[in-house]
């Protein structure tokens, strides 16, 4: 596999005021090259910090970090022109217009002045250029931190929870954006604790939990290592159809008046029933999801924050 | 609008990517943000209002009314002075009288020596004199405010979080550090230059438009002893110092008020107090004020209490021109050292 990223037992340990919080304890993981990769993670996970490793803000303990074969931090000076980064929020001087902003960044790059009017321009912030930053709203934030990284026209881009704050318009905007620059070859690395947002954009995503690796892989493969699929049943009367189902085989849960089963073919469900007189009224199948896959994986390794679980409590019928 | 930021580039990719860039090419970026932050007009102007208060002062105090009016009054204290020194002569006899001590001495004869008009600070107005007197005056307040537009450079790019966004477009710490050393060094001489520039004007038109008439006879003021242009140097050093050591102290503590903090904490505790009240005085000769001041002026004097075996009494000491000047650039080498390797070492975040 061509890969676009790669860490080995990458290790960081905070120390502050005398606590010691260990942030990243031995990740390994591999973004293929091309495409978008989700890098998911409850908050507090690693997520960012791993980030900030593959980008030389912070030092790691221990491990190695690679971004196209070469090694960071060491190697930075060599690829970054290949990488464009937001990390968090977007972060630039407030007191200077959009323009100025771009035009410092540029020159940092030794990028020719006409490219920031095009990034602007692709960004629609072009009428917003003169504009200072400080007045933004978070939306037009994140299409400068866009703009920005597209001055070095990257091969990898790497956003960190992208879409924090954002209206759904700008979700989408966001997310459709991350699509078309997958399309178009490049490698997208995306980290949120989002999952539904990353479900619709991600080829490929990497699960992590307390700083280590959970999980890798295509996402039709996470979803289908996440448990055998379900059906949610709808009967009149869910207490015997539930000791029916026991008594074929089935091993069914309650979920208020509706039954949730776990089966391969769910015509099964439907004849034990008729064979006892009992009529489905709603046969639903819960289809695997992102969320459930990594809700059951950071269950099995009691993980999770506590928005996590009330995210799985929303989960109806989840695998978790 | 679409919902997708981004289209497909039809251009070759090396009209796109970009072509890297110098030390002096950075240097240069740092240099214009440095020019477009609201502090730095703030502080060129605050610049250009006391260079002009200090000339308005001077000119003021040379004016040739103001001059004659000195002059009259030196003359009346020349007349009065035998009378001073006979009033005086009689109580120290009065005084020998009563306590029958005949070695009383109240000094009276050093009394009926009249200060000389240089003494007095009465002479023509003279341009490099006057450069050279506000120039001295002047020094401490433009490296403060260097140091200061140093350290909100540095501290704003942490404290809003773009440092981390810099880095993500220069990952070269100790090339990142050094170019805004650099510029906030070069903007610091820059305010120098400003307000030496300003004040040579001003004292200029001062010496032309207060030219004393031919009836006040006034001596020449003392000589520089050095050409104007050298002070000059030596009060850019200053500043540019200043701003190394503003930055440097940025890239350490991360906060602008932080370093206004020390600072200003520094100024107060350690220049206020420790250095004159501890150890009768001695510490002078470590204090950065003084050592400053040795360097613009090429010298200066303390008082200390000095021990001898015959006692302790308190004596002038020097702090020499080369002290001054090896002591800051030990200092400021230090600092700038100690904020690269920081700078190298810690994580952004």
């Amino acid at each position: 596999m061509d890969v676009a990223v790669r860490t080995t037992n990458l290790r960081k340990t905070y120390v502050s005021r005398g606590s010691r919080r260990v942030a990243v304890q031995g990740l390994s993981m591999a973004v293929p090259h091309g495409g978008v990769h989700g890098f998911l993670g409850p908050n507090g996970s690693g997520k960012t910090t791993t980030i900030r490793m593959l980008l030389g803000l912070v030092r790691p303990d221990s491990g190695t970090a690679e971004l196209f074969g070469e090694a960071v931090p060491r190697r930075l000076p060599q690829v970054m022109d290949r990488v464009g980064a937001i990390v968090e929020s977007p972060k630039f001087f407030p007191a200077f217009s959009a323009r100025q902003n771009l035009v410092l960044l540029a020159g940092a790059i030794g990028t020719p002045r006409h490219r920031v009017d095009e990034v602007l321009e692709a960004t629609h912030l072009a009428d917003r250029g003169r504009d200072r930053y400080a007045g933004f709203s978070l939306g037009m934030k994140q299409r400068l931190a866009i703009a920005a990284t597209l001055l070095k026209d990257p091969d990898l881009l790497i956003f960190d929870e992208p879409t924090n704050g954002l209206d759904p318009a700008g979700i989408r905007e966001v997310r459709d954006t991350m699509r078309s620059l997958g399309a178009q070859g490049k490698t997208v690395l995306v980290s949120s604790h989002i999952l539904a947002e990353v479900e619709q954009v991600a080829d490929t995503v990497s699960i992590i939990g307390q700083g280590a690796l959970l999980a890798e892989g295509a996402v039709s493969d996470i979803l289908g290592g996440s448990g055998v699929a379900q059906v949610r049943v709808g009967v009149a009367a869910p207490d015997r159809a539930e000791q029916v189902l026991r008594d074929a085989g089935f091993t069914p849960t309650r979920d208020g008046q509706y039954l949730v089963v776990g089966v391969e073919d769910p015509s099964a469900v439907t004849r034990a029933l008729a064979g006892h007189g009992l009529y489905v009224s709603e046969l639903v199948p819960i289809r695997p999801d992102l969320e459930s896959a990594f809700l059951a994986l950071t269950a099995d390794q009691g993980l999770g924050s506590d928005a996590d679980r009330a995210a799985g409590g929303r989960t109806t019928g989840g695998a978790a | 609008m679409s919902e997708t930021l981004v289209s497909r580039e039809s251009r070759p990719r090396s009209e796109l990517r970009p072509s890297g860039t110098s030390f002096a090419g950075l240097v240069g970026v740092e240099v214009r943000r440095l020019w477009w932050r609201r502090l730095t007009k703030a502080v060129v102007v605050a610049v250009v209002l006391f260079t002009g208060a200090t000339i308005y002062n001077a000119y003021n105090a040379s004016s040739p009314e103001r001059l004659a009016q000195q002059l009259d009054e030196y003359r009346t204290m020349q007349e009065q002075l035998p009378r001073m020194v006979e009033d005086c002569r009689k109580q120290q006899a009065m005084e020998r009288d009563r306590s029958g001590d005949p070695t009383i001495d109240f000094g009276c004869d050093q009394q009926g020596q009249a200060p000389t008009l240089e003494q007095m600070g009465l002479s023509l107005p003279v341009a490099d004199s006057m450069t050279a007197e506000i120039a001295k005056v002047s020094a401490l307040l433009f490296a403060f405010l260097a140091l200061l537009l140093a350290a909100s450079f540095v501290g704003a790019e942490f404290s809003t979080g773009s440092m981390g966004t810099w880095l993500t477009f220069q990952p070269r710490r100790v090339r990142v550090a050094t170019s805004k050393l650099a510029a906030a060094a070069l903007g610091g001489a820059v305010l120098a230059v400003l307000g030496l520039v300003l004040t040579n004007l001003g004292a200029r038109m001062i010496a032309v438009v207060n030219r004393p008439g031919a009836g006040l006879q006034l001596p020449d003021p003392p000589a520089i002893g050095e050409p104007l242009a050298v002070l000059g140097l030596r009060v850019v050093a200053l500043t540019l110092g200043a701003g190394l050591v503003g930055a440097a102290l940025g890239l350490l503590l991360r906060h602008t008020a932080a370093i206004i903090g020390v600072v200003l904490g520094f100024a107060v505790v350690i220049e206020g107090i420790v250095v004159q009240a501890f150890f009768e005085g001695r510490l002078q000769q470590w204090s950065v004020l003084k050592n400053m001041e040795a360097f613009v002026e090429k010298g200066t004097t303390y008082f200390a209490e000095t021990c001898t075996d015959s006692g302790c009494d308190y004596a002038s000491h020097t702090i020499t021109y080369t002290h001054g000047w090896v002591y800051l650039l030990s200092l400021v080498l230090v600092i700038v050292a100690a904020g690269v390797v920081s700078f190298r070492q810690r994580d952004v975040t």
